[in-house]
């Protein structure tokens, strides 16, 4: 069986597995990847390269971090791993703790018998390993870890995220100020794990008010909801969200996005004297005197596209006033039928059909996610950061001493990697040592 | 706030002339043996430096965030991170004074190339604030720092190992050590860049819900990661050092100056606010 550990800790092994991985990303920056573009995104891609969208997709190029054959790269990843942990781990152990001194080459012949020897060098930062004849001594013997937390810390970012990946629930809404979001309502985006169950919220959550503050320069300072959380009917909590702010609540961690703006309700009359209620959330302009746009095809029936724009403020002069203009314009068979310029209280016919502003509100979008992990991941990262600074940054430096029978001691130094780098400390030691030359 | 914007560019092209009178005297001294002069190189690069530092922070307290909005600000800052990252590692390893003739002039084109856009003010988008944003942004610029500290040995090493018989390559420490420099200060660039990592996953998280999204910066970052993981890997394990090493560290060199300046202008990145 020792072939199977053999095989995973083969440096080929694991360069072949860094170069797989690379190669999946590569991949995967080059051929746009379907979570990221979206349903539009995709359609727009596959009108753009005709020939290649369709191979990419059976290939399942167009979403690689869920293909199983980099699923089999991770799963090689992680058995590679711990192999490569757990031998870490004994090297480890034996250098901090074991006997065995290394004595290459001639070293330093001194007068200095060992206990004087052990003095001067602990003053120089190096601690005494083991009780053995040849006396060993270490500075830096945290240095031997740096591997072995790199590795573990590796590991544990890599099963965290999969756990993460497998157990994640994440809803996004849009919700209108005075709305309410009730356990069991269909999630308009949702994102779910391999192994997760259904999200359903435990509570019911209203947005009571939006607030949203631009800077001078008109870019957005500040966005904030105020939630209230429903038990049935009953309110039971409120509290607030904003960017940067999420809100823990009840296992829930809740982010408000930078996603905005006003909240429209129109009454509309058919031609036939049908009357509904129909509610259009508007993405909030991004200037006084520029309209945010939407389409809307499905609410006046086949055939009809109600175009939407509005301006933040109907005299364009700022952002910040609670002003807006709705403007419609109706579409049918793609021949504009007319516009009508909507405030509260307003109203317009195009063709028949009637439309009254009834009044607005605000909206924002939220995002409730529900899952656990996350410290794995940050806990993991900090332990690679960890085990690399130990690395690089501390590496050990070995001292053996052979007392003489003739009196005085033979001293062996080296450093456990860069050697070169430590070449003044060596000098340093030798000079102190007073003793003959040495080879190091 | 325009007088204000004026004085920032012109001070800039004062700390750039600093650092170019700096560039001359240093590569005169190193190519051409004057000892003193190359000291001396020292001087009009620390006043420049204390201009530098003035500079960014008064325009950080006009615009009220870090320098790591405009396209101009992350320049001066990096050029800034490369300029004190060299003299903190000099202060330790004192033969890395040498790299000081790529350091300086690295410095000076990032700060003239800064000066020819535009300055003006951009607002910090609300997603972009907290400790682990500038911590997410500091390391990759003190990773940076690091690199331009290795590549400079790894073409030091290519230089000299050509067998040429310049003098001032004959000056720089023999091949090995020179090779060694190289991958330590490769190693040190790896670390700085996974903190990096860490901290910006810890602001995506706070900020978004999500410590990673595979958004083409982040792709990037880690694909750069990963490719100087494959450079330490096949040093250690496959003993490369030499030209080999050195060729493949100027590669991912390339690859970490792309995932810094390049991907960040793609616009499906939530990372396309900064740097725009």
């Amino acid at each position: 069986m020792k072939h199977i550990p053999r095989f995973f800790l083969a440096r080929n092994t694991v360069l072949a597995l860094i170069l797989l991985a690379l190669a999946s990303m590569l991949l995967a920056s080059f051929i746009p990847q379907a979570f990221l573009l979206g349903p539009a995104g995709q359609a727009k891609w596959r009108a753009d390269y005709p020939r290649l969208a369709p191979l990419a997709e059976q290939l399942g190029l167009t979403h690689i971090y869920t293909h199983p054959v980099f699923a089999i790269i991770l799963f090689l990843t992680i058995i590679s791993l711990l192999f490569s942990c757990r031998e870490q781990v004994r090297l480890a152990l034996r250098q901090t703790f074991g006997d065995a001194a290394v004595t290459a080459g001639q070293g330093i012949v001194t007068s200095l018998g060992v206990t004087e020897l052990t003095s001067l060098l602990v003053r120089h930062g190096y601690r005494r390993i083991g009780r053995a004849t040849t006396v060993r001594m270490v500075r830096n013997p945290w240095g031997y870890w740096g591997n072995v937390l790199f590795h573990a810390g590796m590991l544990v970012v890599i099963v965290s995220s999969l756990w993460i990946a497998l157990i994640q629930q994440r809803g996004s809404i849009n919700l209108a100020e005075g709305e309410v979001f009730t356990p069991g309502q269909e999630w308009p985006t949702l994102d779910l794990g391999l192994l997760a169950r259904p999200f359903v919220l435990d509570q019911g959550v209203r947005l009571d008010r939006t607030d949203y503050e631009f800077g001078p320069s008109l870019a957005v300072k500040r966005v904030a909801s105020a939630l209230t959380f429903f038990d049935g009917d009953t309110p039971v909590a409120s509290r607030t969200v904003a960017v940067n702010q999420p809100l823990d609540y009840r296992g829930l961690r809740i982010y408000q996005r930078l996603e905005f703006g006003h909240a429209f309700y129109l009454t509309v009359t058919t031609p036939d004297g049908r009357r509904s209620v129909v509610q259009l959330l508007l993405a909030h302009p991004d200037k006084p005197d520029a309209a945010s746009y939407a389409d809307y095809p499905d609410k006046l029936g086949k055939n009809s596209v109600l175009r939407v724009k509005y301006f933040a403020d109907a005299e364009k002069r700022s952002l910040n006033r609670e002003n807006p203009l709705l403007v419609l314009r109706l579409d049918e068979s793609g021949t504009e039928r007319g516009q009508v310029y909507l405030t509260p209280g307003k109203e317009g016919t195009i063709a028949g059909y009637g439309f009254r502003l009834e009044k607005i509100g605000r909206w924002s979008g939220l995002t409730f996610v529900k899952l656990s992990g996350i410290p794995g991941i940050f806990v993991g990262f900090f332990i690679i950061c960890l085990g690399g600074v130990l690395h690089y940054f501390t590496p050990p430096r070995e001292v053996a001493i052979c007392s003489s029978p003739e009196g005085g001691a033979r001293v062996f130094w080296r450093a456990n990697r860069f050697a070169e780098f430590y070449r003044e400390e060596f000098e340093s030691l030798e000079a102190q040592l007073s003793g003959e030359k040495s080879d190091g | 706030m325009d007088r204000g914007i004026a004085y920032y560019v012109a001070v800039n092209w004062i700390i750039v002339f600093f650092y170019v009178v700096a560039t001359i005297a240093n590569v005169y001294g190193l190519v051409f043996g004057n000892e003193k002069m190359e000291r001396r190189s020292f001087r009009p690069v620390a006043c420049g430096f204390v201009i530098h530092t003035t500079s960014i922070i008064l325009w950080w307290r006009m615009v009220g965030h870090g320098p790591y909005m405009a396209p101009s600000e992350v320049l001066s800052s990096v050029s800034w991170f490369s300029i004190v990252m060299f003299f903190l590692f000099l202060l330790v390893y004192p033969r890395l004074r040498p790299v000081s003739i790529f350091v300086f002039p690295s410095a000076f084109l990032m700060l003239a190339i800064a000066n020819f856009y535009n300055p003006g003010i951009r607002t910090l988008p609300p997603t972009f604030g907290g400790v682990w944003l500038v911590f997410h942004i500091a390391f990759y610029k003190i990773a940076l720092g690091t690199l331009i500290i290795a590549v400079a040995f790894s073409v030091f090493y290519l230089m000299k190992g050509r067998g040429s018989q310049v003098a001032w390559l004959q000056r720089l420490p023999e091949l090995s050590v020179i090779d060694l420099y190289a991958y330590r200060f490769a190693g040190f660039g790896f670390i700085f860049w996974a903190i990096a990592m860490l901290a910006g996953s810890i602001w995506a998280y706070k900020s978004w819900g999500r410590y990673w999204g595979w958004d083409p910066v982040e792709t990037w970052s880690l694909i750069t990661w990963l490719f100087f993981g494959v450079y330490l890997h096949l040093r250690r394990f496959f003993r490369w050092n030499g030209s080999r090493a050195a060729w493949f560290f100027v590669f991912c060199f390339i690859m970490s100056l792309i995932s810094y300046f390049v991907t960040s202008h793609m616009g499906s990145s939530v990372h396309a606010e900064y740097f725009r």
